[in-house]
């Protein structure tokens, strides 16, 4: 259901009694005895003609007025000068509860509306309905009424409330003199909340002020080292040097590791080889040895490389040949060199 | 829980609307607190890591200062071990003809004939992808006696900058046709063809 002249309209929702029912929330919460904040903070109201009067003369007696105590002077107005009517209504028209309470007590009082001073309280609440008691007094009944409280309380009338009773509970006559006691329970309420707000705004420092400490701490260290790269930035171009030299001479003496010394292993293959073995040729590459030439017997001269312990892998990559005019085989061999430290 | 049961039924007997403002009320301080909460946690871990990330570096950076005269001899005995190792940057492309003639000296010392030599050059990215080293590369073509080459290689080995025979061919000349005047033919001078690596700075 959308009213275009409603004033909280959105896209065409009528947000009106939302809004109304958030308000209404509100001052449930507010003023509704079960929620208790209104029981805390709104000051009693003393009834001049009620079960306290002696207690309250007392006090009277000796602050010469009763708003001078603090206290708010109420007076019940006579059962027989009320008219007291009972309504039910559905929970959810709670949001327009003045509105019925006014139309009832224009359809209902025996004076005119305007000389009528009326009431309401929600007398109880179910599920679905609240059970709603509106008290209706004349005006004038109402003004003799609180010329009477104050001349037996000796008060300025408009310090006075008027209460009606309906039996089980007082409802308070709209207009008179609770005005003053409801400023009262707004100032409670927000000296309330400002007590509440402070403590907070303190517990909140309180829990903030480790996490302050450590910011604070991280701001000095990162002032710190700035300084202090600021200051030792030649040693540490030095340190950088340094270990780029380290660098340079790990890989260096990583080169010439892979290289062999190739000096011991020529003497090896030399003291290993018999007078009757005659090389053409001897290469060597990384830690390969190729050996060609002439023996009396090539195996035999294979065999004593690998019994030497000193070359892996001796092999002969082409078969063993005679050759009839030096008289000896023509061999080719190739082996690897094994890590020999004795070397 | 115990809290939740003394709540719980305070709070259904509130009047609807009540209960509705309540609840949101809490749940809008709940998640404010949540925030600020979670604000505050996230700004001191923060800063508790960068403390725990620059305590550190301080105390290296201090520490430094403190051995800042041992770094200086370290540097200088580094400086000593990569002149053993290697040709400095400073000679350039000096450093390879400086080796070619380093070796046919060594090779002369030792009584070996120098036929010809050529110098090879190559970066060296062996080790990391930062080449720190030139490769110096020369192949050398040597006749000479077996003593002489290995007076060679002894003096290759002690040489400064560091050297090292990559690849070392020995061959047998073939008996060449004695003719008058020429000297007797020696059965024991071999043919040799090496290559020697050194290292130069970058």
């Amino acid at each position: 259901m959308s009213d275009r002249h409603s004033p909280y309209n959105l896209f065409g929702l009528d947000l009106a009694e939302t809004i109304g029912r958030v308000k209404l929330g509100w001052r449930q919460l507010l003023w509704s005895d079960s929620i208790g904040i209104h029981v805390r903070f709104c000051p009693p109201v003393q009834f001049a003609n009620g079960d306290g009067r002696s207690g309250l003369d007392a006090r009277i007696e000796r602050h010469q007025t009763v708003t001078e105590a603090g206290q708010y002077l109420g007076w019940l107005v006579p059962e027989p000068e009320v008219l007291i009517r009972e309504l039910t209504v559905p929970v959810d028209a709670e949001i327009y509860l003045d509105e019925i309470a006014t139309s009832s007590v224009e359809a209902n009082s025996p004076f005119d509306f305007e000389r009528t001073a009326y009431g309401y309280r929600i007398a109880d609440r179910s599920t679905h309905d609240l059970r709603v008691r509106v008290a209706m007094v004349s005006r004038d009944t109402a003004a003799d009424q609180l010329r009477q409280a104050a001349e037996n309380t000796h008060t300025d009338e408009s310090g006075i409330e008027l209460w009606a009773s309906d039996g089980d509970s007082q409802i308070i006559l709209r207009g008179f003199g609770e005005s003053s006691r409801l400023q009262q329970y707004q100032k409670n309420l927000r000296g309330f909340m400002a007590r509440t707000l402070i403590a907070m705004l303190g517990l909140t420092l309180v829990l903030s002020l480790p996490v302050l400490w450590v910011q604070q701490r991280a701001h000095q260290l990162t002032d710190l080292k700035a300084d202090t790269q600021s200051r030792v930035g030649a040693v540490v171009a030095t340190r950088g040097q340094l270990v780029r030299s380290q660098e340079m001479i790990d890989a260096a003496e990583a080169l010439f590791e892979s290289y062999v010394d190739y000096g011991p292993w020529l003497h090896a293959v030399a003291s290993l080889t018999p007078d009757q073995v005659y090389f053409n040729r001897l290469g060597l590459e990384g830690k390969t040895l190729t050996v060609s030439g002439f023996a009396k017997n090539a195996a035999d001269y294979q065999s004593v490389l690998a019994e030497a312990g000193l070359f892996a892998e001796v092999a002969a990559p082409s078969a063993f040949t005679r050759d009839e005019r030096v008289g000896s085989e023509r061999f080719t061999l190739t082996m690897s060199f094994k890590p020999a430290p004795a070397l | 829980m115990k809290l939740w049961s003394l709540v719980k039924p305070w709070l259904l007997s509130l009047p609807r609307e009540a209960r509705a403002v309540l609840l949101a009320i809490w749940a809008v301080s709940a998640l404010l607190f949540f925030a600020w909460a979670t604000a505050l946690g996230s700004s001191a871990m923060g800063s508790a890591r960068e403390i725990s990330r620059v305590e550190p570096q301080i105390a290296r950076l201090m520490g430094y200062e403190l051995v800042v005269d041992e770094f200086e001899r370290a540097l200088e005995q580094s400086a000593l071990t990569l002149r053993a190792l290697s040709y400095p940057r400073t000679e350039g492309s000096q450093a390879g003809a400086k080796l070619q003639q380093s070796l046919r000296g060594f090779a002369e010392d030792a009584g070996l004939t120098v036929n010809g030599s050529q110098l090879l050059v190559a970066e060296d990215r062996s080790d990391s992808e930062e080449a720190f080293f030139e490769l110096l590369s020369v192949d050398l073509s040597l006749q000479g006696m077996p003593s002489a080459l290995d007076a060679f290689l002894d003096e290759l080995r002690r040489s400064t900058p560091r050297l090292a025979v990559s690849k070392l061919d020995l061959v047998k000349p073939r008996r060449p046709r004695q003719r008058r005047g020429e000297p007797a033919y020696n059965p024991e001078i071999l043919n040799v063809r090496m290559t020697v690596v050194g290292l130069r700075e970058l």
